[in-house]
């Protein structure tokens, strides 16, 4: 097809509601990456999509279609909302190997998606308020592409391959923490509540990279917990001013001297987000500079909390201001308020109906953070600091594996660090096994949707390492033991005494 | 001054003179000095005219030190101890002013509180004509010319001829102030009138949750009550014993004196001499009652017995400035052996021969002014659950308080409140929390915790897996195939039974759930799984008739 013409990867988003009538294609695409692309080439990745999608809809009425692999190329596909596809496009390697997996693509589509829903609600009512959808392919076009700036190298995408096949995207890494501290951590979730006199405020806490508690559902908790990892944690920040990559890479070290250089105090940043229009129908989207995930304009402020700079350039000058998110459950926007102590970071979210003023409503809760909070910051953070194992703190010797757990979208993984030793034979091995077992997975769901299956798969890959997957209850384990014995029976002793090590 | 060791020379009491004459002008008078005894330690009150203060020393075995200063409104000043709290009488101002110099603060339990005469009206169902009188009268002569403050408690009115003992009214104390934190530390430091103080203590905690208080002032009360808790256990095994065995002595050893020595120029009755309350014109409560004058008066005796000794040792060291004082000492300890003796007596004439019995019961309770976790949760959060449903997100914060101070008290809470705690959060639909909290052992695994989480699982699937595998990780066997069961996961369930040979599950059940899937291998399997596990089982009913099943299936 006419995409082979283009390097690398695209992305495009359309709505199967636009643009029906023969000559009105072009109102279809919301989104295109790359941006440079010709227009005829953007209609026709999008075509044949379209095409895909009705023709497999004859098969299987019920369930999209989730891939296409044809010869040269690999389309993803995912229906983030009623009608509106997100669809990319990946060239392939030509290798008998197959590099990709494609869960591990639809998980970018998943996140951004709803990144994207989170800071500026659903695209469908976007389209609804505004029919031209001039805000919503502006919207779209800064955060999409912000977003796929993390995965940009030069012009070219670097999608995640093989050697992520230890990771798993759209997942919470928590901090595991003993009771003693847990409570104490809780102990402050409860003074973070009440912020407000009358209503409670809901609380993210994370330390370095972690999740330390919540008080959201799951989805949202995902959401903002890969905001901050994205953006605000200390070692995001620290890259975020400089993306110098070898100071990316010593995130931690970074993170540690910059916000002690401040004082040792907290780092502050606050988003500029929307216009100074107060009623509750003010909005993100309504401005063009709201751009949550733009790095560079992430800065640290001075009284603890976390501020941004945007809108340099707009007539009203910078405003200060906190983004409004929407999230799943609650059905309320809310503003996102972030203090930063050390390596401890804590999101603060606040229903935008219980303040009735905006912006003095948030002084007011930021000061009442401060005057009643930082007692208890300051603990917690020593606590888990004194606890804390160091980036390597997960890591079992031998074992390189990744724990997950996908309804209560939770995993654990051996440290990057570590995962780096293994060989470009094991991982693509595991990363084989992993796209099998998504193929199971979803035709097990397919036959039976309430029953979970278990499974257990050993493979000795070609350097005679020992791959092995493990399902039960709906947890999932992957590991690679590279230095293991001959046997099977040695793989399922050793998966034996992990699992049993690690119950969860 | 006495000490284990005998007769120990007080040390440097001379410095202790000099440095009061330093900031006090006028020669110390022996009225301005007064020796109480708190806490098995001894103090020395002197009064500074001048100053308008009282400096308050603490004698110590080799040593005398100044502790603080206490505030003085009147220029008559008189100072009693009851139960270890020291009574500032401000004779002028007609009040009283409390300290509890426990902590080594200095600062009034409470705003300055009237004494309330209520004795004779509490006596009223058996005297109860001369008890109106008497109080009718006495009404005007509150801290009269006449009075006689004698150490420890009692006050003597010479007038009158009556023998006034010192109360604590803990209760109106209690509603005096409202820094729920400081008067529960109070309360849990007293050692007379132990249930009251237990009532009294729950009672205060429910009160601070159910006005919704701040968390953090709410979690200071918990830490409070807790720690009192964790201190009475670790010494229970000791200090009650031998607080009893005393008691004992003091009982037998005071008998003689109530057999030679019958005072009876007294009236019955007048040496309850009830204390302190807000608002003293009402003196509505008749709280006192008999039985309860008889539980005081035991303790009443105790304490006299150590204040007196103690006291008498003092004196003795102090007999050298103040001799007016030795003697005073001498009619108080003697007083004392009176009002003591004449107690029971009264105790007595109101057909109340239990007295001694019913000190001796309290005698063992001692330890049990301690607020226990389970007693907490059943009386503070059961009681207030139903009121607080309305807000269950603050009880929740609540009880987390309550875990953060158990857990550094080191004690364990009831599984009852775990289950407590996540029906609330599940009413509020927190199952993320729910999760959250027992992957990090916030909520302590428990079979009644799994239980609850798998009922809960009926909303939501998450949780009852969550309760599954609790019953999992607790080794809960057969709870756990029963769960696997339930849920149709019978060859899993199957699997586990081998493996960790449960063989309390019934075989009808799995065999069942093979026959609900319908799948004839599955049942042929698990048909001669039990044929082999249990040998007995092929005489069984369940055999034949599931073997007839599978044979129809095929």
């Amino acid at each position: 097809s006419s995409a082979a013409e283009i390097d690398g990867a695209q992305l495009c988003i359309f709505d199967l509601r636009r643009g029906q009538q023969e000559g009105q294609e072009l109102d279809k695409i919301l989104f295109f990456h790359p941006a440079d692309c010709p227009i005829l080439l953007q209609l026709s990745v999008i075509g044949l999509c379209e095409g895909i999608i009705t023709f497999t809809r004859i098969f299987s009425p019920e369930d999209d279609c989730e891939v296409i692999e044809s010869d040269k190329h690999c389309h993803v596909f995912y229906q983030a909302e009623p009608d509106i596809w997100m669809v990319l496009v990946v060239q392939k390697i030509k290798d008998n190997e197959s590099t990709l997996r494609f869960g591990a693509l639809q998980g970018i589509l998943k996140e951004s998606h709803s990144l994207f829903a989170m800071f500026h609600g659903p695209i469908r009512t976007l389209l609804d308020r505004q029919p031209s959808a001039e805000f919503a392919r502006g919207h779209l076009h800064t955060f999409v592409t912000d977003y796929l700036s993390d995965f940009s190298v030069g012009k070219k995408l670097q999608l995640p391959t093989y050697r992520d096949s230890l990771t798993e995207r759209g997942t919470v890494q928590m901090l595991t923490v003993s009771r003693e501290v847990a409570l104490e951590v809780q102990s402050l979730t409860t003074v973070l509540g009440s912020c407000l006199r009358n209503v409670i405020c809901q609380s993210i806490v994370l330390f370095e990279d972690l999740l330390v508690s919540t008080t959201l559902p799951l989805d949202d908790t995902l959401n903002l917990y890969t905001y901050a990892i994205l953006r605000l944690t200390p070692s995001a920040l620290s890259s975020n001013g400089n993306s110098w990559s070898y100071l990316r890479k010593g995130g931690y070290v970074n993170a540690d001297t910059t916000l002690s250089s401040a004082n040792g105090a907290a780092a502050a940043e606050r988003y500029n987000s929307r216009s100074r229009d107060t009623s509750p129908g003010g909005q993100n989207q309504m401005h063009h500079n709201f751009r949550p995930l733009q790095r560079e304009k992430l800065s640290k402020g001075k009284d603890g909390f976390v501020a941004a700079d945007f809108a340099t350039t707009e007539i009203r000058g910078a405003v200060p201001l906190n983004p409004i998110l929407w999230f799943h459950q609650a059905e309320e926007r809310m503003y996102l308020c972030v203090y930063q102590h050390k390596n401890l970071t804590i999101l603060l979210v606040i229903p935008a109906s219980s303040l009735i003023n905006g912006e003095e409503g948030i002084a007011h809760v930021k000061r009442h953070l401060l005057e009643n909070a930082s007692q208890n910051i300051v603990t917690v953070e020593q606590k888990l600091s004194r606890g804390w194992g160091g980036e390597n703190a997960y890591h079992v010797g031998g074992y390189r594996y990744i724990l997950s757990d996908p309804n209560r979208k939770v995993s654990r993984a051996s440290p990057p660090g570590k995962v780096i030793t293994l060989s470009k034979d094991s991982l693509l091995a595991l990363n084989r096994l992993r796209g099998e077992i998504d193929l199971e997975k979803s035709r097990a769901k397919r036959s039976d949707p309430t029953h979970d299956k278990d499974y257990e798969v050993c493979i000795r890959a070609k350097n005679n390492a020992w791959i092995i997957a493990k399902i039960s209850r709906g947890k999932e384990l992957y590991m690679a033991i590279e230095k293991g014995g001959e046997t099977l029976l040695y793989a399922s002793t050793a998966v034996e005494k992990f699992s049993n090590r690690y119950p969860n | 001054q006495f000490s284990a060791g005998g007769i120990v020379k007080l040390p440097k009491f001379e410095m202790v003179m000099s440095k009061s004459e330093a900031n006090n002008k006028p020669v110390l008078a022996a009225a301005d000095v007064h020796i109480v005894t708190v806490y098995g330690r001894i103090y020395c009150l002197q009064l500074d005219r001048v100053g308008m203060a009282l400096n308050l020393y603490r004698f110590y075995r080799d040593a005398v030190v100044q502790q603080g200063t206490l505030p003085v409104y009147s220029s008559r000043i008189a100072v009693s101890a009851v139960d270890n709290i020291i009574m500032v009488h401000q004779i002028d101002a007609k009040v009283v002013i409390l300290y509890d110099v426990f902590m080594d603060s200095y600062a009034p339990i409470s705003a300055p509180l009237p004494l309330l005469v209520r004795g004779l009206a509490s006596n009223s169902k058996q005297a109860a004509q001369p008890a109106d009188q008497q109080s009718s009268a006495y009404g005007g002569t509150l801290y009269g010319e006449g009075w006689n403050f004698l150490i420890p408690d009692l006050i003597c009115d010479a007038e009158n001829g009556l023998l006034w003992k010192l109360h604590l009214d803990l209760e109106a104390i209690a509603a005096s102030t409202s820094d729920a934190p400081s008067i529960l530390e109070f309360l849990q430091r007293r050692k007379s009138d132990l249930s009251m103080v237990k009532t009294l203590s729950l009672a205060i905690v429910r009160t601070t949750i159910l006005e919704r208080r701040p968390i953090t002032l709410v979690a200071k009360a918990m830490d409070i009550i807790l720690d009192s808790y964790s201190r009475s256990m670790k010494t229970v095994g000791g200090a009650a014993g031998v607080r009893r065995t005393s008691e004992q002595n003091q009982q037998s050893s005071f008998q003689p004196v109530e057999d030679s020595r019958v005072v009876s120029q007294e009236p019955p009755g007048t040496m309850i001499g009830p204390v302190i309350n807000t608002d003293s014109a009402s003196g509505v409560e008749s709280r006192q009652s008999q039985s309860n004058s008889g539980v005081e008066h035991g303790i009443a005796n105790l304490a006299a017995h150590v204040d007196r000794s103690s006291l008498n040792t003092s004196s003795d060291s102090d007999g050298i400035t103040n001799t007016s004082r030795a003697v005073s000492q001498a009619t108080s300890s003697s007083q004392i052996s009176d009002a003591t003796g004449k107690r029971p007596q009264v105790v007595g004439e109101d057909s109340q021969p239990l007295a001694s019995g019913t000190s001796m019961q309290h005698g063992t309770h001692v330890a049990s002014v301690a607020i226990s976790p389970i007693e907490m949760v059943q009386s503070v959060f059961v009681l207030v659950e139903d009121e607080m449903m309305g807000d269950p997100a603050y009880l929740i914060a609540v009880i987390m308080e309550f875990l953060r101070s158990l857990s550094k008290a080191g004690l364990k809470a009831p599984p009852d409140l775990y289950v407590m705690m996540t029906a609330l959060l599940a009413c509020s639909n927190r199952y993320a929390e729910i999760a959250l909290f027992v992957s990090n052992k916030i909520l302590e695994p428990s079979r009644e915790l799994a239980m609850q989480l798998i009922e809960l699982g009926r909303q939501h699937s998450l949780t009852r897996k969550l309760g599954v595998d609790m019953l999992r990780e607790r080794c809960l066997h057969h709870d756990y195939v029963a769960a696997l069961l339930q849920d149709g996961y019978y060859l899993e369930a199957l699997r586990y039974a081998r493996k960790y040979k449960v063989i309390t599950v019934q075989p009808s059940l799995f065999l069942e759930e093979a026959v609900a899937k319908n799948s004839t291998p599955n049942l042929a399997a698990v048909l001669s799984f039990f044929a082999e596990l249990t040998p007995s089982f092929k005489t069984t009913l369940d055999y034949s008739r599931y073997r007839h099943i599978l044979l129809e299936m095929v």
